[in-house]
């Protein structure tokens, strides 16, 4: 009998658990795959919020075209909109697997912190979520359905990471990246602008958005992007040509390579030097290519090179923009004192470039 | 079985990496963190050490035991209260923690006296152990997970989005004047020693605690510090760290398996600093049990020759545990927790001054 009263009493200890858990099944959850933020079209609101939700399906290879459900709604602050939003499904809203978050370029412009809290302080949006400007609305991007996407994906997230596509003009930030950079003194922060084709078929990537607190946006071109990027986050692939009087060279440069450093003059920043290694081949050319002329082709390259980052770098200066570091770099020379940053402030639009560029190429591609 | 002192501290300080220690350090960071945690280096390894070579004069006796032979009542009983209490809070803290983690991070919707409750009941069963059970669970546990949190937090550092730049801003930092709530809270990471009062009972150490063994405590204290504390500014940067609530979470969040079967770095994560966590909270509630069983022994609780005093004290200790769980707001737990390590020293000093006292009065 004592055996039988320990059973019970165990038995009955663990029924307790067995109402259900908290958690709620998955078939109560619907999966928002991707946010979208827009200033409000209408007077009373200041936001309007865009929900992809993905919509389950039985089996991915059945499904042809991926289907999606769309919420909106406007509201004064993010949350409250979501608030509403939970009731215009039947189902909790699943925040958990959220892979793109959109903002509307306009909004970059002003405050933005208010809704950068509202996306960190929620703990079940991923850090790791994409950030992304789009242009011309958040809405309208996250709406576009582009052929060949899968069901039951995140849109855009292969755009990103280097996971599909792989480009030096792609620009990819996560959420806690764009965080940082935005609240840290000494480096701006970097987003990519995510565009449509007019027909609304496609998804563009190619240029990028500088935001800065209290001060207007600033928009990379294309070229300017894939420079920047290609230095920053050392990505290969960067393309550049190359126009003297005879010859016309596209090159393709696999391995970038950028160091930099402030030079430090009687307590104060007097330049930045930036060494840049690059190698890389020759992709396209109009004429027949030599060999043994590879290193006189480096040597264009690298006066091309260096004019076209010269020109990066000192329009950024000029608008006092810095997506490098470079401050955050000259903030951890010396030990901390308070007028530090702004010393740095002062003088970093007037700071001299000492740039050196070294660029090899190794080789003509299949044919000389 | 002398291993078994490097698990304790091992414990306590994978616990306290993504628990309370890193938003107390990340709130002193503009205020000296660096030298206090450099003191902490220092001070840590000594007591321990201290702490050591004085247990090893009582062979095979726990703190009850050995205070019960060589002193009085009235100084035996409220040191011994006092242990079990510090002990309990000790535990207490760990087990608020976690469970607010929890319910911040993994299911915000359970309610959180189920989430204690699943705790309570775990812990419940591993309080009731024999001492030395408790060795083996400890054992067996770290042997699972070390390796995994090892790879995590390579995996971490490994990062190509780890800025190092902010780390060394961070770092600019290290003239500052040393804080003594950063002191006490870096120095923390060391307590697991102090578990020896029951499980001295099993050790034995026949070599002194020296001079190796102190570096080897300090180097891990380094690496647990720096981890700590620089690993989330690497993440987050320097300028906001100290609005995290709990920043090492956070920045776990901010890795990717790319290749794992889970994406994201935060549920591995938690789950197995969960499991540490709940070696941690058995420890300490087992040496708290074991002291209040020392001093508290009802004779008439009795059930077919069982004595039920211990099971009473259990259920007291998760019914306390429960209430506080859902009463306390994360503000009262931080203030809790900074008080509970201020007084640190003081605990220290009572546990070196009763060895001190007993091993004159063996002696004699």
């Amino acid at each position: 009998m004592k055996l039988n009263i320990k059973l019970l009493i165990t038995t009955l200890g663990m029924a307790c658990f067995l109402t259900g858990c908290g958690f709620k099944d998955i078939d109560n959850r619907i999966f928002v795959t991707g946010i979208g933020i827009d200033p409000s079209e209408k007077e009373e609101g200041k936001y309007k919020v865009t929900l992809k939700l993905a919509i389950p399906v039985s089996t991915i290879q059945q499904e042809k075209e991926p289907s999606y459900q769309y919420l909106v709604h406007e509201g004064d602050n993010i949350e409250e909109a979501v608030r509403i939003l939970e009731t215009h499904t039947d189902k909790t809203l699943e925040f958990g697997h959220t892979k793109i978050i959109l903002v509307n370029e306009k909004l970059l412009e002003g405050d933005i912190k208010e809704f950068m809290d509202y996306l960190f302080r929620r703990g079940d949006i991923q850090t790791i979520a994409w950030v992304g400007a789009a242009k011309p609305t958040a809405e309208e991007i996250l709406r576009t359905e582009p052929k060949g996407e899968s069901a039951v994906i995140s849109p855009l997230s292969k755009f990103f990471g280097n996971v599909g596509t792989e480009s030096p003009y792609i620009v990819s930030t996560y959420l806690y990246e764009f965080r940082r950079s935005f609240y840290s003194e000494g480096i701006d922060a970097v987003l990519p602008i995510v565009e449509s084709n007019e027909s609304g078929t496609q998804l563009i990537v190619n240029k990028s958005i500088i935001v800065k607190e209290k001060q207007d946006s600033y928009h990379l071109s294309s070229n300017l992007t894939s420079d920047f990027n290609a230095l920053a986050n050392n990505i290969g692939g960067y393309s550049v040509k190359l126009e003297t009087d005879e010859l016309n060279l596209v090159l393709n440069l696999i391995d970038v390579n950028m160091k930099y450093k402030v030079v430090k003059k009687n307590d104060q920043p007097s330049s930045i030097k930036v060494d840049v290694k690059m190698s890389g081949v020759v992709s396209q050319s109009n004429k027949r290519l030599n060999v043994e002329n590879l290193d006189e082709y480096s040597k264009l390259a690298t006066k091309e090179i260096e004019t076209r980052l010269k020109e990066l770098f000192t329009t950024l200066q000029k608008e006092e923009l810095d997506p490098f570091g470079f401050g955050l770099k000259y903030r951890t020379m010396q030990l901390y004192e308070k007028d530090i940053f702004d010393k740095w402030k002062q003088a970093y639009p007037n700071l001299p470039f000492d740039l050196t560029v070294d660029v090899s190429l190794k080789s003509t591609g299949t044919i000389q | 079985m002398n291993r078994y002192l490097y698990y304790f501290i091992i414990v306590t300080m994978v616990t306290n990496i993504i628990a309370s220690v890193p938003r107390i350090l990340m709130g002193e960071s503009k205020n000296g963190v660096i030298l206090s945690m450099v003191i902490a280096v220092i001070v840590g390894p000594i007591l321990v050490s201290v702490l050591v070579n004085l247990f090893r004069h009582f062979p095979n006796m726990s703190l009850p035991e050995i205070l019960k032979k060589s002193t009085s009542k009235w100084f035996y009983y409220p040191v011994l209260l006092y242990f079990a209490i510090s002990w309990y809070l000790a535990g207490l803290i760990t087990l608020v923690t976690y469970v607010l983690l929890f319910n911040t991070f993994i299911s915000s919707e359970t309610s959180i006296v189920i989430t204690t409750l699943a705790f309570l009941i775990i812990i419940s069963f591993g309080m009731l152990m024999k001492e030395k059970s408790v060795l083996y669970t400890t054992e067996i546990v770290l042997v699972m997970f070390l390796p995994i949190i090892f790879f995590l937090i390579m995996k971490v550092y490994t990062d190509p989005r780890l800025e190092w730049d902010y780390i060394k801003v961070a770092a600019t930092h290290i003239q500052e004047l040393p804080s003594y709530n950063a002191i006490s809270a870096a120095a923390f990471i060391f307590i697991g020693v102090v578990n020896l009062s029951i499980f001295n009972k099993y050790m034995n150490f026949n070599k002194k605690f020296g001079l190796k063994h102190m570096l080897l405590l300090a180097l891990a204290g380094v690496f647990t510090l720096f981890t700590t504390y620089f690993v989330p500014i690497g993440f987050n940067g320097f300028e906001q760290i100290e609005n995290f609530t709990f920043p090492w979470v956070t920045t776990s969040d901010a890795v990717r398996l790319k290749f794992g079967i889970i994406e994201r770095l935060i549920f591995i994560f938690l789950i197995v600093f969960l499991g540490v966590a709940f070696i941690s909270l058995l420890i300490h509630w087992h040496v708290s049990l074991k002291l209040f069983e020392s001093i508290v022994q009802i004779k008439r609780l009795k059930w077919k020759e069982i004595n039920l005093t211990s099971y009473v004290l259990v259920i007291i200790f998760g019914v306390i545990g429960i209430l506080v769980t859902r009463q306390i707001s994360e503000y009262e737990l931080l203030k809790l927790t900074l008080f509970f390590y201020n007084i640190l020293p003081i605990f220290y000093g009572i546990l070196i001054g009763s060895l001190l006292i007993a091993k004159r009065r063996l002696k004699t």
